[in-house]
């Protein structure tokens, strides 16, 4: 599966931080594992030093760490303590664990050429002895003559015996030049003959450069993310904020930040499937490249909205591969080339992708001729084009925004969807849009105090602004204040705001009986209290 | 110069020299032309020199940490100290594959040198010229070392502490020079094939090759498993891997090689034997590469595996055992004489010693192969660990060291040395009272007992030999030192062996150890003595922070001894953990101390060994290294004797 | 003739062992023979009988018997192991053909229960091998492991390591299929 995940990180090209893996150190048995009873201790030291454990090399439970060693060695004290015997001990173990716990190998029908192997070479080899001995006794000893005849060299032609005969110099330097000259040969095939050598003092100010650089980068990106979150910090409404923290968190792997965000980001905008799809491909790589089910999920939830989501359409290409549904795999991806503008920088990882899914399916493809001549992106250009850019972001918001106003003003009750809209205006920067999509929400739910609410907090806060027609606010502030107080009268929050649009109206009297009732509510030493009574001290003025 | 490139280029001259090295002598054979075969000794020159200059290339584009070289990148780093640099070259598949090549080229100069020019000699460089060649393709075409990066990376990867480690860097070199060097002997066994003349001086130049790869094995496998023991961290020093199994296999093989080319070379017995013995050898050591190198088993310390590469070695192995096997199969018969030896001779010795290893050899083949036939057979995974070689191989080794003690005493043909009988009834009475001593009066397992019984056994034999041959209470000692140097290096060769004994023995049956959670201030006993655990105090390495145990030991007195630290290492730009056991080593013993989890509060767990006599085990080893050079030395004057048949020779003692 | 014949012995000895390592390699390198695989102790022989708490209500135990009514899946999982995150996809195809009893092995209930929340819960029950016992009864090695057994009990078929889609694919639908088809 790493292959396509690579594939995905090309795509997206976000960096992820890699585990270190601590290797432990080595200790085995420790004093608390021991049993008090000396004898049964030994017992069970002993059983320890004939079991194997099992996830290490070649080691017993008695001289590993590893944790089955661990409980190997507390399972084997625990027998010993109500009462088992040894091969009681052993034979339960080699129940469960099977003959490859046991160090020594029990003899049965598949141990014994291992045990009888030893004991055959033992009696073969004195068998033949024996019988060699006999033979020697039936030949008389050889005589003097024969010994020496093998014991002398065989005389050996005089041209070849004649020490440090010299070579033919000719020869000699042919089979020089033939040597070199192959070896050279075989040395530019085989290596970097361009390439000098590059001693690390010789590279001081490469190196230095490159640090300064990667240092500069990880600071940039540090900074894209401190600002990206103080953004959020200031306008938790604001989706494009969240995405980009979500982009400045995945370059840095902060998985869980960048999940956190995109989840954020999801539920400002509702549904929206361009988020989604983030999301999906987030955990896909927060998964290690496997498209878990909460992916899944959202990947056919995009898809049924939008059946031409790239990112969601490689995503579900994905999960068929994992399954083994290497046909699925083909189609999806199949389709992604084929709606995909030509110079679409996933296309290259999409293509391979789809070969090998090709391969493991049995299905050739058939190559179109304008696919082979694409240029093939190099790498830095892939995973500059794979950000979106913010123009991009906010076309892609405006689309929804256009698409869902529309539906909206056809079905003017879907008080949630005014909520959406409101928000999305808000990304767009368009505050009266969005507290217009707002109050047709609070109109479309009244009896959501919640909302109204919300409503009132809006139109506090553009009052304080001073940007806005006061009168039209105050008029539609009032049509909310009614439906709120229908549903509560006494909540506090509400009580707030009526006493606060009451002054602003100019009505002190409306205003102090609101906020004398809202005193009333709140604990009289708490520091709200001490405010409230303050403005109401100046009402009095 | 010395530029990869250029290094890549010797490399691939000395693959051409080498195939120009079989064609031409072989050329010269067949036609019975001196002006040809006199090319054989100038090409293996010129091969071994490329072949040095292309690894003194690689090497020096790691001191330099040249990381447009591939190799260099993904196996060193600018940080690593020098000397890890160095050895960092042949820590690897492609690096120690060149290094296999160089000790070839070393051994084929070497050969060139010291024998004088003969039909032999051509031969044999010819057949080495073809190992050579194999080697050097398998290297050029699947494992190059010369692979470059372009660009490269700004620093390299090999920064594992792990492979940071001097046993680990030094012995594969000895090693290789015990596998290489069994090369030369299965050159001279071909050779010898097809001259059909496995003559008294083809003995004598085999058996200074044997003597010589087999001392080096002997080191190679020794320095391998003392890597373990103070590396691996349970205090192991043999496990009956795969690996060590490959090498040990070779070792038998030689060990055998070496007693039966005396045969040969003095009573010209067992010439078929012998030569069957010296395709074995390196033949093994090549199942050895191809079992370390393909993946086909699984080991605790082996190179990152490619079953591609298998294939390749396939062939290698196929040609280089294949091959020679066939002409053995031919030629053999016409080499076989009867024999004219009493049963109580030096020749009967001879062979018992090459029945035991050979059997041995074969125990320990098959208790590595016989799981992976099984497997293909059957489909039933089987391990085959320690207790099976200790219940087959220990046991017939047994046998060995019975006749061991006995062999060295007998003389050619018929009877024994003067000073036998008395050695004999030495060492014999006093191994039977030991035994029943032991038996009696101490708790140790009959194998236990046995193993001591067979040291004395022999320890006493030779001990009986020496003192009975060299009569020190008599006059006139100065002549009877002068003994031959084989007999000098037989003996010491043979005493490493009951040092070796006794070192595996006692540190196997009086191991004291304790496994303990402990904190500061803790006493720990651990058999007479005693252990005070100061803490743990945080230290910091160049590159590395440990967690160091304070250890103080004290002996049964009281006495302080010594501190023991062992340690916790935590490679933080790695982010690796190893620990590093403190060893105290003294003739006597070892103290061994490994530090394990814990904290201040919870304590600190800590094993704790004493291993009585352990370092007696790589004496041993060393003592019948240096044996076995002992051996090669020869009195100069002897050497005229090479083309002259000589006499039966009657051993003066 | 038999003297001479017998110098044929080593090569014999030879092509046996060059042809025991040819095949192995062959098989190695083709992937059918893996090196870390080992078979399991229990094909073939009736299911360890295991009860464990749930994981979805503690007080409850969930327990693998002898004899079922359909044949079933045991997985045994855990949420610090990568490898389980993995195959996930292939547990939730698999789940809709046949039940799955997962085990959580070695893993704190809260971590299993977001394990599942994050890459979906395809399991019937699942329960809590909190000390890895039960897996120490069936033979596990390592996680992800699972096991195949039929209605009466008979473990028929052990899986160590995540479920990729060749192995779904190739050894487990057919498997299950031929075994529902018998009903």
């Amino acid at each position: 599966m790493m292959r396509y995940f690579n594939a995905l990180i090309l795509i997206l090209l976000v960096g992820m931080s890699l585990q270190t893996l601590s290797v432990p150190a080595a200790f085995a048995i420790t004093a608390e594992e021991q049993l008090a009873d000396p004898e049964l201790e030994a017992r069970a030291r002993d059983l320890s030093k004939q079991l194997r454990c099992l996830v290490c090399q070649n080691q017993s439970i008695d001289d590993s760490d590893a944790d089955l060693a661990k409980d190997l060695r507390a399972e084997v004290r625990k027998q010993l303590l109500s009462g088992a015997d040894d091969q009681t001990i052993m034979a339960d173990l080699q129940e469960k664990y099977g003959d490859y716990v046991l160090l020594n190998p029990p003899v049965s029908v598949a141990t014994i050429g291992l045990w009888a192997t030893p004991i055959l070479a033992l009696l073969i080899g004195g068998g033949l002895i024996v019988l060699n001995r006999r033979r020697v006794k039936q030949s008389p000893p050889q005589s003097a003559q024969d010994l020496s005849e093998n014991t002398a060299e065989k005389p050996v032609s005089v041209k070849t015996m004649h020490a440090g005969t010299p070579g033919t110099p000719i020869l000699a330097i042919t089979a020089s030049f033939c040597i070199i000259a192959a070896g050279a040969i075989y040395w530019f095939v085989l290596g970097s003959p361009s390439l000098p050598s590059q001693p690390l003092s010789q590279r001081a100010s490469e190196i230095s450069q490159d640090a300064s650089q990667a240092e500069a980068l990880l600071a940039e990106k540090q900074k894209a993310y401190t600002a990206a979150k103080d953004a959020t910090l200031r306008a938790p409404e604001n989706i494009g904020s969240w995405l980009e923290l979500a982009l400045a968190a995945a370059e840095l792997g902060r998985m869980d930040d960048e999940l956190n965000a995109l989840r954020t980001a999801l539920s400002l905008t509702g549904e929206d499937a361009g988020i989604k799809s983030m999301l999906a491909e987030a955990l896909t790589r927060s998964a290690e490249g496997q498209v878990i089910p909460e992916a899944r999920q959202l990947i056919a939830e995009v898809l049924a909205e939008n059946g031409r989501e790239p990112r969601a359409l490689f995503l579900s290409g994905l999960a068929a591969m994992e399954d083994g549904a290497y046909k699925r795999a083909v189609d999806n991806w199949r389709y992604l080339i084929e709606i995909s503008p030509s110079d679409a920088p996933w296309l290259v990882v999409v293509r391979k992708n789809l070969q090998e899914a090709a391969d493991r399916a049995g299905i050739e493809l058939k190559t179109d001729s304008d696919s082979s001549n694409l240029p093939v992106l190099s790498q830095e250009s892939l995973s500059a084009a794979a950000e979106m850019s913010p123009e991009e972001r906010l076309e892609m918001i405006e689309g929804m925004v256009v698409r869902l106003r529309e539906r909206l003003e056809n079905a003017p009750s879907d008080s949630a969807g005014w909520q959406r809209l409101a928000r999305a205006y808000t990304v767009l920067g368009q505050p009266e849009e969005a507290l217009k999509a707002l109050v047709s929400a609070s109109e479309a739910a009244p009896g959501d105090l919640k909302l109204q609410l919300a409503v009132l907090e809006q139109l506090m806060l553009a009052g304080q602004a001073g940007d806005r027609s006061q009168t039209s606010d105050q008029a539609l502030a009032n049509e909310v204040l009614v439906r709120a107080l229908a549903v509560n009268a006494e909540h506090p929050e509400l009580l707030f705001f009526a006493g606060h649009f009451a002054r602003q109206e100019g009505d002190k009297d409306k205003a102090r009986f609101y906020w004398v009732k809202l005193l009333d509510t709140i604990p009289q030493t708490s520091e709200t209290a001490r405010l409230l009574q303050a403005e109401l001290d100046k009402l009095a003025r | 110069m010395l530029s990869p490139e250029f290094g890549h280029f010797c490399l691939v001259l000395a693959l051409v020299v080498s195939v120009v090295q079989i064609i031409l002598p072989m050329a010269g054979i067949l036609r019975d032309d001196a002006r040809l075969t006199y090319f054989a000794e100038p090409l293996q020159l010129i091969a071994s020199a490329a072949i040095f200059i292309s690894f003194a290339s690689l090497v020096y584009a790691f001191v330099v940490s040249d990381f447009s070289v591939q190799l260099v990148a993904s196996h060193s780093h600018s940080l690593k100290p020098m000397i890890y640099k160095v050895t960092g070259s042949w820590g690897n598949h492609e690096g120690s594959l060149l290094l296999w090549i160089v000790i070839l080229g070393l051994f084929g100069m070497l050969f060139v040198f010291r024998e004088a020019t003969s039909r032999l000699k051509t031969l044999t460089l010819m057949v080495m010229g073809g190992i050579t060649l194999a080697f050097l393709a398998f290297s050029l075409f699947t494992s190059n070392p010369f692979t470059r990066l372009s660009p490269a990376p700004p620093d390299g990867r090999g920064l594992n502490p792990v492979l940071q480690d001097i046993g680990l860097a030094l012995h594969p070199p000895m090693l290789y020079l015990g596998y290489v060097g069994l090369s030369v002997a299965f050159a001279l066994a071909i050779a010898g094939l097809i001259t059909g003349q496995v003559t008294r001086s083809w003995a004598r130049i085999t058996r200074f090759w044997v003597a010589l790869a087999w001392s080096a094995l002997t080191a190679g496998i020794a320095l391998g498993s003392w890597w373990a023991y103070y590396e691996l961290g349970w205090g192991g020093w043999w496990f009956w891997d795969p690996v060590e199994n490959a090498s040990l296999m070779p070792w038998l093989a030689a060990t055998a090689l070496l007693h039966s080319v005396i045969v040969v070379e003095k009573r010209q017995q067992m010439v078929s034997w012998t030569l069957l013995m010296a395709i074995t050898a390196f033949s093994l050591s090549l199942v050895g590469t191809f079992i370390v190198r393909s993946g086909l088993l699984t080991s605790v310390h082996s190179f990152a595996s490619d079953p591609a590469r298998g294939i390749f070695i396939l062939f290698i192995l196929l040609g280089a055992v294949g091959l020679p096997l066939f002409l053995y199969a031919l030629r053999a018969g016409s080499l076989t004489k009867g024999s004219d030896y009493a049963l109580l001779s030096r020749e009967t010795g001879l062979i018992i010693n090459n029945y035991i290893l050979v059997v041995s050899t074969f125990i320990v083949l098959i208790g590595t192969f016989y799981p992976l036939a099984l497997e293909l057979f059957t489909g039933a995974k089987i391990t085959v660990g320690a207790p099976y070689f200790d219940a087959t191989f220990n046991p017939v080794m047994g046998i060995g060291i019975v006749f061991m003690a006995i062999g060295p005493l007998t003389v050619w043909r018929r009877g024994m040395v003067g000073s036998a009988r008395p050695a004999l009834l030495l060492s014999g009475s006093v191994t039977i009272i030991a035994a029943v001593i032991l038996l009696v009066g101490s708790g140790l397992s009959v194998a236990g007992i046995a193993g001591i019984a067979l040291t004395f056994w022999l320890a006493l034999s030779i001990g009986g030999d020496m003192l009975f041959r060299l009569r020190p209470w008599q006059a006139g000692i100065g002549a009877r030192l002068r003994l031959p140097a084989t007999q000098w290096g037989m003996w010491l060769a043979h005493f490493g062996m009951v040092i070796f004994l006794t070192g595996a023995l006692a540190s196997a049956l009086f191991e004291q150890e304790n496994v303990v959670r402990v904190s500061k201030g803790a006493e720990i006993a651990l058999g007479h003595e005693t252990l005070i655990f100061d803490g743990v105090e945080e230290r910091i390495g160049p590159n590395y922070v440990t967690e160091t145990a304070l250890l103080r030991l004290f002996d049964r007195d009281g006495n302080l001894k010594d501190g023991l630290y062992p340690e916790k290492r935590f490679y933080p730009a790695e982010r690796q953990t190893t620990t590093e056991a403190a060893i105290r080593t003294r003739l006597s013993g070892d103290h061994y101390a490994v530090l394990g989890d814990g904290s201040a509060e919870s304590g600190y767990t800590l094993r704790l060994y004493h291993k009585p006599l352990v370092s007696w085990i790589w004496f041993g080893a060393v003592m019948m290294a240096i044996g076995g050079l002992i051996a090669l030395y020869r009195r100069p004057q002897k050497a005229q004797r090479v083309m002259q048949p000589e006499q039966v020779p009657k051993e003066a003692e | 003739m038999a003297r001479s014949l017998t110098h044929f012995l080593p090569l014999l000895l030879f092509v046996c062992f060059a042809s025991i390592a040819s095949v192995a390699l062959i098989m190695t390198l083709s992937g059918e023979r893996k090196l870390s695989e080992l078979p399991s102790a229990l094909i073939g022989k009736p299911v360890p009988v295991t009860e464990l708490p749930s994981l979805s209500n503690p007080q409850a135990f969930i327990k693998i018997e002898a004899t079922t009514a359909t044949p079933y899946l045991v997985n045994f999982f855990a949420s610090w192991c990568a490898p389980c995150r993995a195959e996930a996809p292939a547990l939730a195809i698999l789940g809709k053909q046949i039940d799955i009893i997962g085990v959580a092995y070695k893993d704190k209930p809260e971590d299993s229960r977001k394990f599942l929340a994050d890459f979906g819960n395809p399991y019937r029950a699942i329960g809590i091998d909190n000390d890895g016992a039960a897996g120490l009864n069936w033979g596990v090695y390592g996680v992800p492991e699972t096991y195949l057994i039929s209605k009466d009990g008979i473990i028929l078929k052990r899986h160590a390591g995540p479920i990729d889609g060749d192995i779904l694919r190739d050894e487990f639908l057919p498997l299950i299929r031929s075994l529902q088809d018998r009903e």
